[in-house]
């Protein structure tokens, strides 16, 4: 496709054509499938760009609308602030046990913040609160590691039968697909832990369409995927994908609290009212690892 | 300190984004909006989203040349309102049969979203181009404006401007290719 040709898509999606010049072009589009394939690919472009304007142009209000708010702003309000602020402060005193020296820098950042009015910034939240990394992904790769040894000599009895999706399989068959499945994981997890989220999620991708069971790798699966998805700015996808892994009752417990915590975090670029909802399961939660975060965020909700 | 406009005005401010003129229409329309929801089943925070929603779907009507101007813009924001506030509440399954008379009376009409696993793919192409490609394209494709006014905006000539769009939405044509 030259240049040319790319000019007469443009000027035909933006309907600048002539009306003979549109029936050539709509004649051509008719029988051509590769030019068909360009005005789709086009269209796309401008659906993209539409989203980007919505997008901006949403900001602009959201900032109206916060200006607004703050205009309005009467003395219960404004106390309301206070109270925050000194939330804000409580939060921050719970790092001096943990280190002391660090500690107090941030108290001291954080308390010049807070004096200057600090505005809700999800954004800001999101950035300060996430990490783009799993502490627990050597765990779970080493869990796999010890399936794989545990399953070694297995598939050496050719002539056994088992059941795979509904097709009877020799055991040995069986076995190597048993180990497509596991490598398959383990690659996109290792290839997660070094921060190729694309790669990883290549993986991560063709093991979820692949294997259902066990439902417990299943939904391991599915939290990575999850993570994926937020590291690559896709926060609708990753939505679904911790939506789908907390569903999942067998999933893994420890992955299961950071998966609630991240989905809170997630929702915060799109999707605030439920951001607020997770947040509220969490901080109501005694036993779940990230109550005081989700207290302290829920602060900024106020 | 709050100032007024004329239809004319409005409709212009909203058209360019105009800040003053859109901090007027929020601020002219909020009470009447946020009572008719929370009157409705709705919260604070359902008014506050629907609210937004409804002023972005004002813009884009305005722009699209969908607003007949039947109506004043504050009315025609508020019938708006009342149909997101509906049909949010019929997707959750909350339906009453005088609603639809409600329906009836709104001029407003949404489009259909495409899928939104395609939004993901698409919001995310379009910060893989340079700025100043996305300012051009969002002028002309979602702002409306005329090549002649982007390019006095950007410093070009309207014959450049009007082979750059082209580049620009080629170059995020083939963004949106790889990512597919």
């Amino acid at each position: 496709m030259n240049y040319f040709d790319e000019e007469l898509i443009v000027a035909y999606l933006d309907q600048s054509l002539s009306k003979a010049e549109m029936n050539d072009f709509e004649q051509e589009l008719a029988k051509n499938p590769n030019l068909n394939r360009e005005v789709e690919l086009f269209q796309k472009a401008i659906k993209s760009v539409e989203l980007g304007g919505r997008k901006r142009l949403s900001q602009k209000i959201s900032q109206i609308s916060d200006n607004n708010l703050n205009q309005g702003a009467t003395n219960e309000t404004k106390a309301k602030e206070i109270k925050m602020n000194t939330q804000r402060k409580n939060n921050t005193s719970l790092w001096i046990g943990i280190a002391a020296g660090l500690a107090l820098l941030l108290v001291g950042i954080n308390f010049m913040n807070t004096e200057g009015g600090e505005d809700f910034d999800p954004v800001k939240i999101y950035t300060d609160n996430y990490s783009p990394k799993s502490s627990e992904t050597a765990k779970v790769l080493g869990n796999l590691a010890q399936q794989n040894i545990k399953s070694r000599g297995e598939g050496e009895e050719d002539e056994k039968i088992v059941l795979y999706k509904g097709k009877e399989i020799s055991q040995a068959e069986f076995a190597e697909i048993e180990r497509l499945r596991r490598d398959t994981l383990i690659q996109g997890l290792k290839l997660f832990e070094k921060g190729k989220w694309a790669e990883s999620k290549t993986f991560l991708s063709s093991y979820i369409n692949s294997f259902p069971e066990p439902v417990e790798d299943f939904s391991t699966a599915l939290y990575y995927m999850g993570k994926v998805q937020m590291n690559d700015e896709l926060y609708k996808l990753a939505l679904g994908h911790f939506n789908s892994f907390i569903d999942i009752p067998q999933s893994d417990k420890v992955l299961r609290t950071n998966a609630e915590w991240e989905r809170a975090l997630c929702a915060l670029r799109v999707d605030e009212r439920k951001a607020k909802d997770w947040f509220d399961e969490i901080a109501k939660n005694n036993n779940h690892q990230f109550q005081d975060e989700a207290k302290g965020i829920l602060a900024y909700f106020e | 300190m709050s100032k007024d406009f004329s239809e004319d005005q409005i409709l212009e401010g909203l058209q360019q984004e105009d800040e003053e003129v859109m901090k007027f229409v929020y601020a002219n329309g909020k009470n009447m909006a946020f009572q008719w929801i929370l009157k409705h089943g709705g919260n604070e925070s359902d008014a506050h989203s629907i609210y937004h929603d409804s002023l972005i779907s004002l813009i884009e009507s305005i722009r699209k040349g969908k607003f007949r101007k039947e109506s004043k813009t504050s009315t025609y924001l508020i019938g708006i309102v009342k149909y997101k506030w509906l049909n949010h509440q019929r997707q959750k399954g909350i339906h009453f049969s005088e609603w639809n008379d409600q329906l009836k009376n709104i001029e407003y009409e949404e489009e259909a979203d495409s899928k939104e696993a395609d939004f993901e793919l698409l919001e995310h192409s379009l910060k893989l181009i340079s700025e100043e490609c996305q300012k051009l394209l969002i002028a002309f494709y979602y702002e409306k404006k005329k090549l002649k006014q982007i390019a006095t905006t950007l410093n070009y000539t309207e014959s450049f401007i009007r082979v750059k769009k082209t580049r620009c939405l080629s170059a995020l044509k083939n963004q949106i290719e790889k990512a597919s």
